[in-house]
């Protein structure tokens, strides 16, 4: 299968603490990968650094063409950074929809700015979008009115709405009770299934079950695959 | 010989005291109040420059009204002493005793006469009419003018002539301001005091129209100081009689012919047709409300330059990823910190006044000076609310924004600023509160707004209480919805973080 992101010898450290060290993996086409590690423990920075919101110390990363380097001056990376993220999404834990903007508008916003989408069809896309993630009831309500786990898959929606070939989720099931995370998960292996690479940083056990995915762990700053 | 010559205006004062007013004397103990204090108060402005009663280099008071005062008090047995008050206002400050008497440029006029006691004139001047040396008009008499814009001291004698002339004259506070907006081209024609024309208004650009008819400089005080009022005017007769008066003003070449009409000047007395109308009519009601819409139209155009500007300048200051954005943001916190720190009137009167100085092409309407004025002050203060509501904005909320793929303008246009400044719109809306009540600080660039309406009426009407009272419910009609709003945006703002 074709390698969606490459990540090679990335190191962070804060002043003398190192958070991670020479991380490198390979994620493919349809493949899910959880990142698992208690609390406190880096996933989220690591998650951060492979789409350029952080920057890493040394290391480079890799994704349908855009390269993102920890050598790179300032505005290479802001650069670079960005053509990455047209290709790398990512839905952080704890959501941050755009609390002035409806469901229905979150959804629509990279389209139509980044992509230069015309607004009905950014709208079609994302209702359809919205529909197929459970939530089109809620197209036109504001994020406040939503519950955490509606808020949740409308923020899943508007990072599918860039249609990425890798998508990275930070704790997707944090707000959810096991019924809705059984949902969440199946939508993963769906959205995998269609050929999406999914690296999901969680340390909900019952997710990384559901998912029945390659589980890698964070421990004392290294990734360890630890199996299917 | 203090003493005596006390004793003897005290007698003075009692034996020729007007047989109408003797009722009034019986309770007068006005000149009895300044003989025993031991010094006269006399209300004088400053601002109305040289040589009237200014200060020199030193910061000593000088001027011909400063050295008259010294023989009035020579005269009454009592030292003097100055009391500075805007030239406007004398009167009301007189009423509340601030002083004892008014001794000012202060014009013998009915409608002077009718709100406080007139004393004998102690200068006769001509109200000068001076024009550009280019200006395009014909002068034939007053009426004539229709049309144009004459400026005038604000409710000074020649004010109310132009007035009566049904001319809608620009009412200026000091006496250099409006012949420079005559050499400016802000006001077609000047109408002041020859003694005023002849200091301020030399200049080879301007000439002199007309001397439009003459006046007299009289000393005032309350109405019910009759003894005070008989002492000042026996002073006056005597400093008149000796020569003193005219020697004091030959050394303020302001002496000439015209001054011997000061030996048969009688005190005016107060006409049936200048009697004061307690009460305000109907054209002043609709004054007043042309008044307030000059101050909402200001408020509101000053405030959309405010909110524009103070945008600019609190993005200005955002550290951007751009080449000497550093530069950008020390330049606009510059101009905050300089804007907020130095207060509006200054700035009002540095736009109006200072910078015709530098350039011909800066010459700004009134209005047009005010709204600029008003605007970049309160655009330092919007910049500093917009400041605070970007950074209130999470830091997730521009990560979003970023992950979508966005620049960071992008993401500050779409995610940020929407946010920012909905928390933004309460401090906004309380600005405009105070923007509004700030616009009455432009009367000094000649701009009628709504409180200038009020001091204007409030001569007229020789009160300030009817008139202040409608101002304050003009100002609060409009400011209380803005409150409302404010207060409606706060709970909606509440409500949506919830």
């Amino acid at each position: 299968m074709t390698i969606r992101l490459e990540v090679q010898g990335l190191s962070l450290s804060h002043g003398a603490k190192p958070i991670f060290a020479d991380v490198s993996f390979k994620v493919r086409a349809a493949e899910i990968i959880c990142v698992l590690a208690h609390s406190g423990a880096g996933k989220t920075t690591l998650l951060r650094c492979l789409n350029g919101l952080q920057r890493a110390n040394v290391g480079n990363i890799r994704a349908n063409g855009a390269a993102l380097e920890a050598s790179m001056n300032a505005s290479e990376f802001s650069l670079a950074a960005r053509q990455l993220r047209r290709t790398v999404g990512f839905v952080a834990q704890d959501r941050h929809l755009f609390s002035h903007r409806t469901a229905c508008e979150n959804v629509m916003e990279g389209p139509l700015v980044v992509n230069g989408s015309d607004a009905n069809a950014a709208q079609a896309q994302a209702i359809a979008l919205l529909e197929r993630l459970g939530v089109g009831a809620r197209a036109s309500a504001y994020p406040a009115q939503l519950s955490g786990g509606e808020q949740q898959r409308v923020a899943l929606a508007r990072a599918l709405a860039m249609q990425p070939s890798v998508l990275l989720l930070d704790e997707p099931t944090s707000a959810l009770d096991p019924e809705r995370t059984k949902q969440v998960a199946q939508l993963i292996k769906d959205l995998a299934h269609g050929g999406l690479a999914v690296v999901a940083a969680t340390h909900d056990m019952q997710l990384v079950s559901d998912l029945a995915a390659q589980v890698w762990t964070l421990k004392d700053g290294h990734l360890v695959c630890a199996g299917a | 010989m203090r003493g005596f010559g006390a004793a003897w205006l005290v007698l003075f004062a009692v034996c020729f005291a007007p047989p109408a007013t003797a009722a009034a004397t019986a309770s007068d103990n006005s000149l009895a109040q300044v003989i025993q204090r031991g010094e006269l108060r006399y209300g004088i402005d400053v601002q109305g420059g040289e040589p009237y009663a200014f200060e020199n280099e030193t910061g000593q008071l000088v001027g011909f009204e400063i050295e008259l005062a010294e023989e009035l008090g020579k005269h009454l047995g009592v030292r003097v002493r100055a009391v500075q008050n805007d030239w406007s206002a004398l009167v009301p400050a007189l009423v509340r005793g601030d002083f004892d008497i008014v001794l000012n440029g202060f014009e013998a006029t009915p409608e002077n006469a009718a709100r406080v006691s007139l004393s004998r004139p102690y200068y006769v001047f001509a109200e000068r009419l001076m024009a550009r040396k280019d200006a395009a008009f014909t002068y034939s008499d007053l009426s004539s003018l229709k049309g144009l814009r004459v400026g005038a001291l604000g409710n000074s004698q020649a004010w109310n002539m132009l007035r009566k002339q049904g001319l809608d004259p620009l009412p200026y506070e000091g006496v250099q301001e409006p012949y420079a907006d005559l050499q400016a081209g802000r006001v077609d024609a000047v109408l002041m005091d020859d003694i005023i024309a002849d200091r301020y208004g030399k200049h080879p650009d301007l000439r002199v129209l007309a001397d439009v008819s003459t006046g007299t400089y009289v000393a005032a005080t309350r109405p019910a100081d009759v003894a005070l009022r008989a002492a000042v005017d026996e002073a006056l007769d005597q400093i008149l009689v000796s020569g003193k008066l005219n020697a004091i003003l030959a050394r303020w070449h302001i002496d000439g012919p015209r001054q011997a009409q000061l030996l048969l000047a009688r005190k005016p007395q107060p006409q049936a047709s200048a009697a004061v109308k307690h009460g305000l009519t109907r054209s002043q009601l609709w004054l007043f409300l042309q008044g307030a819409v000059v101050t909402l139209l200001l408020a509101c155009a000053s405030m959309v330059l405010a909110i524009v500007l103070g945008l600019l300048l609190a993005i200005a200051r955002r550290p951007w990823p751009f080449l000497l954005s550093g530069v950008v943001a020390r330049v606009a916190s510059a101009y905050v910190e300089v804007f907020r720190g130095t207060p509006v009137l200054l700035q009002l009167y540095l736009i109006y006044y200072g910078l015709p100085q530098i350039s011909g092409y800066l010459v700004l309407p009134a209005v047009v000076a005010a709204i600029l004025g008003l605007g970049m002050n309160y655009a330092a203060y919007e910049a500093e609310i917009y400041r605070a509501g970007i950074e209130a904005v999470p830091r997730g909320q521009w990560e979003a924004a970023l992950c979508l793929g966005m620049s960071e303008a992008q993401a500050f246009r779409r995610a940020v600023l929407p946010q920012a400044m909905r928390i933004s719109l309460p401090g906004m809306a309380n600005d405009f509160i105070a923007l509004l009540k700030d616009t009455s600080l432009v009367s000094v660039i000649t701009v009628v707004e709504l409180t200038k309406r009020l001091s204007i009426t409030a001569v007229d009407t020789s009160g300030w209480l009817l008139p202040g009272l409608l101002c304050a419910g003009l100002y609060f009609a409009m400011s209380y919805p803005l409150s409302l709003l404010a207060r409606k945006l706060e709970a909606n703002l509440d409500k949506a973080k919830a």
